[in-house]
């Protein structure tokens, strides 16, 4: 004897609810865009007040810190000549370099990109290239 | 003549000789030809011989010091310690791939040796299939990436080190294990491949796999695992698992692996899931390809490694389709032979639940697939249109999945096979429901409110009363036919059905580690920052900030933060977090963790800045309630594994069931 309709038509239904419920309670948090600066900061209306993830390089000698407090940087990031002002909030990632690549998840506001967190371009686990020390 | 010179002739042999082996295998198939099948065999020991030869050449040029290889040069320096300049082989691509070769030669000869005499028919194209999956790999050494590549100018007299990151015991046994797990995962898809390809599908083929899937499962978990221990004291973010890709590479075939398991015994018992089967150890072996060359290529964390290495993903490309094309075009053509033998006959049998089981991990393994390649794909689509998957996108589909699961680790073993009576059912679920009640009350009464982590933590009792429940029994089952001590009973009882009781210790272990899981729904999270003297509150606990010291040996400089937690005003354990400067790597100082475990909670700190002058210093601190539990948990799966393993052959065809 094998399952019987019923059977069959109640566990669809059970199983595409539990589907549609996932799919709709899914906020989006975790799905993020991702673009490189001068997109930003060519087309600051459409990219302003929502969070988004901004790659772009460190312009050297930009870095400043907010003494006296945990974790409070401004720098510029920069791509083809278009740079972008950062207030990063947290604390700096080990691989975080003056004019080293980075990519900050925050939001634009006001001008300013706001972000606690960060992703400094990192040495590949296994393929890295290392300059030369010394 | 040069290692450089000598390495490239011996990749080069090997490719001639597992195309030759290959070929032999087709003509002893398709001839039945007994004298030409003992040719490919010995072909196939033959590529395990060479590609020994061929990976000691590389590790005694990284112990000599040979710079001229660029391999070498690029991934070793002199300064290394000796077993990191032996691990150096599998650091990079190149070697990695020389490394792959090694171990699927290694256990293509194993694999081919053990199974000779029982299943005499199926050697030939096993044979096939595993040279060809080599000449594949050994390919890519002789035409793209030769690990002996020499410096043609300009021979540098110094290494370049390997990244500091990496010099970690984890880092040492982490690939390695999940690379034994990826690679072992091409015999039981060369042996399905045999079956299909001869027509033998029924059981023999996989009562010759069932072990190795066993093992490669055990080696691709415990390479997850490791690599979670080394996020966790490496990169100091208080945490283990990231839904990086490189990670949920690893993952995938480890969850079709695991489905496979379970599905393999319905078809034992019953003669259903035939077809299914043979899909699982297709898409296994699938996923270890893809999952090597995602993790290899670095085409995830952007596409432009595609332009770097275009050549690569071509070849990847190409084998991947005709691995798709090959398999399901066989297992077409063998519809007919895998017919079911039997009907499902109620959802509340036992054969329902472990076909759930399976529909949840091959969804698991999709959506893990599709979530991970999503990102690469929309941008090579439109390269305009980029985005980014973190992990709570993850987390919020694989959660219910992972409790959904955990819920059937309970339920399967209660249910009976075919049917399960009314009466049976009240009698099987009285004890966990309640304990599982109970597992949600107490966590709910101490304030716990996270939903998730109530539904874990009462699942978690739930199956865990499941299992102690199954082990009474057969205890009570087994005093009552002969008088013993209770461990004897238990010990005999263990014995006498391996594999399912095996199965119930592994079920232990994953209930340990979601125990652990639900633990993150009371993290504490703190970012502080701190002089010597102070004292910063931490949960339940209170931190001081003891001074600094400075300290150099002969690799790096380390500066090194002492910290005190005090519960109550009483000390309890001090912390030493540091941050280390490598001579060779200065702009690039590494975060050395500090934890205080207990069975508790980690208390863990990693430090992010300091300043020596004013002896400011930067701190993440972290609670991070029952993570231990994931780690003794694993412990536990793996000792429930070994059990199942350990079994002899004429006792695996059937374990009596008892229920």
């Amino acid at each position: 004897m094998a399952l019987g309709i019923v059977h069959k038509a109640s566990l669809g239904v059970l199983f595409a609810g539990a589907v549609a419920y996932l799919v709709t309670s899914d906020t989006g948090e975790g799905v993020l865009e991702y673009v490189y600066v001068d997109r930003v900061v060519d087309d600051a209306q459409s990219y302003a007040d929502r969070t988004i993830k901004v790659h772009g390089t460190v312009v050297p000698g930009t870095v400043r810190q907010k003494r006296g407090s945990s974790g409070d940087y401004a720098f510029e990031i920069e791509k083809d000549g278009r740079r972008l002002a950062v207030h990063y909030t947290n604390m700096l990632p080990d691989t975080f370099q003056d004019g080293g690549e980075v990519v900050v998840t925050g939001k634009l506001v006001a001008g300013t990109f706001e972000s606690d967190e960060m992703s400094a371009k990192c040495p590949s686990k296994y393929e890295e290239e290392l300059k030369v020390a010394r | 003549m040069t290692i450089a010179t000598l390495g490239t002739l011996a990749i080069l042999a090997l490719f001639i000789l597992a195309v030759v082996t290959a070929g032999l295998g087709v003509v002893a198939g398709a001839r039945g030809s007994e004298r030409v099948g003992e040719s490919a065999v010995q072909g196939i020991h033959a590529t395990f011989a060479l590609a020994v030869f061929a990976s000691a050449l590389i590790v005694y040029a990284f112990l000599a010091g040979d710079y001229g290889i660029q391999y070498v040069q690029h991934t070793s320096d002199a300064a290394m310690p000796l077993l990191y300049k032996i691990t150096a082989f599998w650091g990079g691509l190149d070697g990695s791939l020389l490394f792959w070769v090694l171990l699927l030669a290694m256990f293509s000869s194993f694999a081919i040796r053990n199974n000779r005499e029982r299943h005499r028919s199926l050697i030939p194209w096993t044979v096939v299939v595993l040279a060809v999956i080599q000449a594949f790999f050994v390919g890519l050494l002789v035409f793209l990436k030769n690990p002996f590549e020499p410096f043609l100018l300009d021979i540098p007299q110094e290494g370049r080190g390997l990244n500091p990151l990496l010099q970690n015991a984890y880092m040492i046994c982490h690939p390695p294990s999940l690379y034994v797990g990826y690679v072992s995962l091409a015999v039981p898809y060369a042996f399905g491949m045999a079956a299909m390809i001869t027509g033998q599908v029924d059981s023999a083929w996989q009562r010759s796999v069932r072990r190795w899937v066993l093992v490669s499962w055990m080696f691709l978990g415990t390479g997850l695992v490791l690599g979670g221990l080394w996020a966790y004291e490496e990169l100091g973010w208080g945490g283990y698992w990231a839904w990086d890709p490189v990670e949920n590479a690893g993952l995938l075939p480890w969850l079709t692996a695991t489905a496979f398991l379970h599905s393999v015994m319905i078809q034992e018992r019953r003669g259903m899931l035939r077809v299914w089967n043979l899909v699982l150890v297709v898409v296994s072996f699938l996923l270890t390809i893809v999952g090597t060359f995602m993790t290899r290529s670095g085409v995830v964390q952007s596409v432009h490694a595609f332009g770097e290495d275009p050549k690569l993903a071509w070849a990847f490309g190409t084998f991947m389709a005709a691995i798709v094309v090959v398999s399901f075009a066989l297992l077409i053509w063998r519809l007919p032979l895998l017919r079911s033998r039997n009907e499902l006959e109620s959802v509340l049998s036992r054969e329902f639940a472990f076909l759930v089981n399976n529909w949840l991990f091959l969804m698991a393994a999709l959506f893990v697939l599709v979530a991970t390649l999503y990102p690469t794909v929309s941008e090579v689509i439109d390269p305009s249109d980029r985005v980014v998957i973190g992990p709570p996108f993850f987390n919020h589909y694989m959660r219910p999945i992972g409790l959904a699961l955990l819920l059937l680790t309970g339920v399967g073993p209660l249910v009976a096979w075919r049917k399960t009576s009314k009466q049976a059912l009240a009698n099987q679920f009285r004890g966990p429901l309640f304990a599982g009640a109970t597992g949600v009350a107490i966590p709910a009464l101490a304030g716990i409110t996270s939903p998730w982590g109530l539904a874990c933590f009462g699942l978690c009792a739930f199956t865990f009363w499941t299992i102690v429940q199954e082990f009474y029994r057969g205890v009570l089952v087994r005093r009552r036919q002969r008088p013993q001590p209770v461990l004897d009973a238990l010990l005999t009882l263990i014995v006498r059905a391996r594999r399912r009781y095996g199965g119930y210790i592994v079920h232990l272990g994953i209930v340990l580690m979601f125990f652990g899981w639900a633990g993150n729904a009371y993290k504490v999270e703190r970012k502080l920052q701190m002089r010597p003297g102070e004292i910063q509150a931490l949960g339940k606990y209170e931190i001081r900030h003891d001074g600094l010291r400075v300290t150099e040996d002969w690799q790096k400089e380390m500066i090194t933060a002492t910290l005190s937690v005090l519960q109550d005003g009483h000390e309890v354990a001090e912390l030493v977090p540091a941050r280390w400067w490598y001579f060779q790597l200065p702009e690039q100082p590494t975060t050395e963790v500090s934890r205080y475990m207990t069975f508790g909670e980690d208390v863990y700190v990693s430090m992010q800045e300091v300043e020596l002058a004013s002896g400011w210093t930067q701190l993440s601190l972290f609670i991070n309630p029952l993570v231990n539990w994931v780690w003794a948990g694993f412990a536990v799966m793996l000792m429930g594994a070994f059990v199942c393993i350990g079994g002899r052959k004429s006792q695996d065809v059937d374990d009596v069931d008892h229920a």
